[in-house]
């Protein structure tokens, strides 16, 4: 027992130093110790030492992005609720969470239903073996689960889906999200706004009429993208688009590749109250980017 | 040293086939010689625990492959144990019907010496096979028996030579001096035989005659590491017995600790008043000394448990050790720094400092979900896609899983996928005939864009039933801008929802 103790000292004196050194080295908002809680902020640069250049060269895009919506850095001991419509926020969300990963630490997703395919989290970069899936039954026991893997210092994010949740709950949650440095991320629909909340960061999340890559601005550099020819006009001609995609190579034609989002914040100090952005993740390369609409043609 | 013929008895068991894989090993094919030379000693080794239900005194007479016969041997003492079996017909029935419960293919030798017992179990006469009605015709199980008190040398008189476990040079010698049988060289003068084949002939026919006393290397029996508690008065107060859990760890623990070992897997079984038992696991990722938190893993597991009466009697078992590192210290670690700033290897690099906390986590929660809930993704060749990702429980080793997707040649799939496909009541097709409207989970939907075909198709060859599957695939835009992976089963052109782009 003794050396368990030592050992989890050992760890102890490692995650101080890992955060000091990643508080020292950034410099935007101080870490605020209240006594209870040291709050972490993971700096978009997190990873600029030990990238590759290619990698350098496609997160600028999304360093931007996530640095309009979190002008301090991501967050990583906060509950962050999404009240999502549409498709494309739980992508969002584990975009957040591999961000929120890149020290090593292990994501779980608590999935009652047995739905979640992790071929997404594969696209997006998450390794398979930093991923782990809770299945427990809805009720008391999804909730244990939540609350523990939160509590735990080995997962950097957990990701939820669900509908009801109490607002004790919620707060017990944000305050172990603080006390453990650990990304909460949670995705409700949209029909849930009218209940109160604990989470420190209340997003709405819509999905917009995507169309294609060509609508980012000419100054946001575009990795491999070449607009090609995307569908924009939505019509009884055009509602179906032959797209034989048994070949990988003719997936970078799909209109699915990408998809737009707005994000506005409700409650949170990131985003100024009622001002939104709109996001447009490519689904093909796991990132996202600010979608600046391109100004009408005379 | 010659003694008496002894009233010792024997049974030899010849296992010409190597033993069936536990449940536990992992699969492997490809694995290089040394390897699975390795894993099949440690079966054998395991198997020869296995036997000590039957003998106390086991032991591996013969290593796989072993003196260029195929196989291993192990050899059971078994004086005096015929009465508890009621006899030595009810011993061998015993172990033949255990043998053919693991389908493990063995032949079985009885008699008064190892020797003889080891050459009627390798090259048993036909006239020495026991009449037996427990043993089936087509059982790979054959005994040879010898009854006891027997002049050994002239009941093996038939054998070949080899079954005196010479060695292969003297037995081809004797072979072409046209020496072939037992009986043929027992009938030699001994000095003769000393001096023309050395001492171990000599040796060799003295032990199979039981005139020459022959060491059995016995295996040591393992010693269960348990403990128990016998409540005076039966009690279903689940404190009480947290405490009690509490009290057995720290006993194992302090057992453990005296043999340098720490636990990584117990046993718990809790009998009950109406004589019923309740049986449950707790194992851990990495061996862990922490009573506390193995007394928590109990306790968590315990409250998934219901019992049908009080419990009596609590018993916990260490069921899987783990050998504790032990690491010389040294003052001054200059050579390793130097060597580690010359090179950088992966051993070297520091470990995840996240992985302890995580692992005691992880216990915790499959102790209490139970081990179906804690999973990690595998990917498979399969290309249904309810098929192409299994979900298993993780697994102790830190490895990464192989045989995963590269992230380029990945296909864009959902996020979240039903378990089971849901039938779509389409409302309204257009020209091509594609749904343009539909119901599914009690929602109405409106396509506003369709994306496709793609083209899933199950091998012919699939062991799982549907055997053949034949889908087109289509990603599909709804007017509330909620994207759906939407399939047309190719036998009815029945349209299924299989998963949502989130």
């Amino acid at each position: 027992m003794r050396e368990n103790n030592r050992h989890t000292s050992r760890i102890d004196a490692l995650v101080n130093l890992r955060a000091a050194l990643g508080d020292s080295l950034s410099p935007a908002k101080p870490a605020k110790n209240n006594g209870i809680a040291v709050r972490r902020l993971v700096q978009n640069d997190f990873a600029e030492n030990n990238k590759t250049s290619t990698e350098g060269a496609r997160e600028t895009p999304e360093k931007k992005a996530l640095g309009k919506i979190f002008p301090h850095g991501l967050p990583t001991g906060e509950l962050i609720e999404f009240l999502h419509r549409g498709s494309g926020c739980g992508v969002l969300a584990l975009c957040l969470a591999r961000t929120a990963s890149r020290d090593g630490r292990a994501i779980a997703v608590i999935d009652p239903e047995h739905q979640f395919y992790p071929h997404a989290a594969l696209a997006l970069g998450i390794g398979p073996e930093q991923l782990l899936v809770l299945r427990p039954t809805r009720g008391r026991e999804e909730m244990w689960a939540l609350d523990q893997t939160i509590r735990c210092r080995g997962f950097a994010a957990v990701l939820w889906r669900g509908k009801q949740l109490q607002l004790r709950h919620l707060r017990r949650l944000q305050l172990a999200c603080e006390k453990h440095n650990t990304l909460g991320l949670l995705l409700r629909p949209q029909a849930m706004s009218h209940q109160l909340t604990a989470a420190r960061t209340r997003l709405r999340v819509e999905s917009i009429h995507a169309t294609g890559p060509e609508s980012i601005a000419p100054s946001v550099p575009v990795p491999r993208a070449v607009p090609r020819a995307v569908p924009r006009a939505i019509s009884g001609d055009h509602r179906f688009v032959p797209h034989n995609s048994n070949s990988n190579s003719n997936n970078s034609n799909s209109f699915f590749l990408f998809s737009r989002l707005r994000i506005e914040r409700l409650r949170g100090a990131h985003l100024a109250a009622g001002s939104g952005i709109e996001l447009e993740i490519d689904h093909e390369n796991g990132t996202f980017r600010q979608a600046v609409s391109l100004p009408v043609a005379s | 040293m010659k003694t008496e013929p002894s009233a010792k008895r024997y049974l030899c068991l010849w296992l010409p086939e190597p033993l069936p894989a536990a449940d536990s090993e992992q699969p492997g094919t490809h694995r290089q010689h040394n390897e699975r030379k390795k894993m099949e000693s440690e079966r054998l080794k395991a198997f020869a625990l296995w036997c000590q239900q039957f003998s106390p005194r086991v032991a591996i007479e013969r290593e796989p492959g072993e003196r260029g016969l195929r196989g291993s041997t192990l050899v059971l003492e078994i004086t005096g144990l015929g009465p508890h079996f009621g006899g030595e017909r009810g011993l061998v029935k015993e172990i033949a019907q255990q043998l053919c419960k693991r389908n493990v293919v063995a032949h079985l030798g009885i008699a008064d010496s190892i020797g003889a017992a080891w050459a009627l179990a390798h090259f048993g006469h036909p006239s020495t096979i026991c009449p037996n009605d427990f043993i089936e015709e087509e059982s790979p199980i054959t005994l040879h028996f010898l009854p006891p008190q027997l002049s050994l040398l002239d009941a093996l008189h038939a054998l070949p030579v080899a079954a005196l476990r010479l060695n292969t040079p003297t037995v081809e010698l004797l072979v072409s001096l046209g020496i072939h049988s037992v009986g043929q060289l027992s009938a030699l003068p001994r000095q003769q035989l000393s001096a023309r084949f050395g001492k171990e002939i000599l040796s060799r026919i003295d032990q199979t005659a039981g005139t020459l006393d022959e060491v059995l290397r016995v295996i040591p029996p393992a010693e269960p590491v348990a403990a128990e508690w016998i409540f005076e008065f039966p009690t279903a107060d689940r404190s009480v017995l947290k405490n009690i859990f509490r009290q057995l760890i720290d006993r194992l623990q302090l057992l453990l600790t005296s043999q340098s070992r720490i636990p990584l897997e117990i046993a718990c079984r809790l009998k009950l008043q109406d004589r019923t038992e309740e049986r449950f696991t707790v194992s851990l990722y990495h061996a862990c000394g922490d009573v506390p938190h193995l007394a928590e893993l109990l306790e968590l597991r315990l409250e998934r448990t219901t019992f049908s009466a009080p419990v009596s009697g609590v018993f916990l078992m260490v069921t899987e050790v783990a050998n504790e590192e032990h690491h010389q210290p040294s003052w001054f670690d200059v050579d390793l720094r130097e060597k580690s700033e010359n090179r950088v290897r992966g051993d070297r690099l520091p470990k995840n400092p996240f992985m302890a906390p995580l692992h005691r986590c992880l216990e915790r929660l499959r102790s209490r979900l139970g081990p179906g809930a804690v999973v990690q993704p595998r990917w498979t060749q399969d290309a249904i896609p309810e098929r192409a990702i299994r979900f298993s429980p993780r697994v102790k080793s830190a490895h990464a899983p192989k045989n995963n997707p590269s992230r380029k040649t990945i296909a864009l799939r959902p996020l979240w996928l039903q378990p089971h496909p849901q039938r779509l009541h389409v409302f309204s097709r257009d020209q091509h005939d594609l749904p343009v409207a539909f119901s599914c989970l009690g929602d109405r939907h409106t396509i506003i864009r369709l994306e496709g075909p793609e083209r899933i198709e199950s091998s012919w060859h699939g062991r799982q039933p549907p055997r053949h599957i034949l889908r087109d695939y289509y990603r599909a835009e709804t007017s509330t801008l909620r994207r759906f992976w939407l399939f047309r089963r190719h036998q009815d052109s029945a349209w299924f929802l299989h998963g949502e782009f989130d």
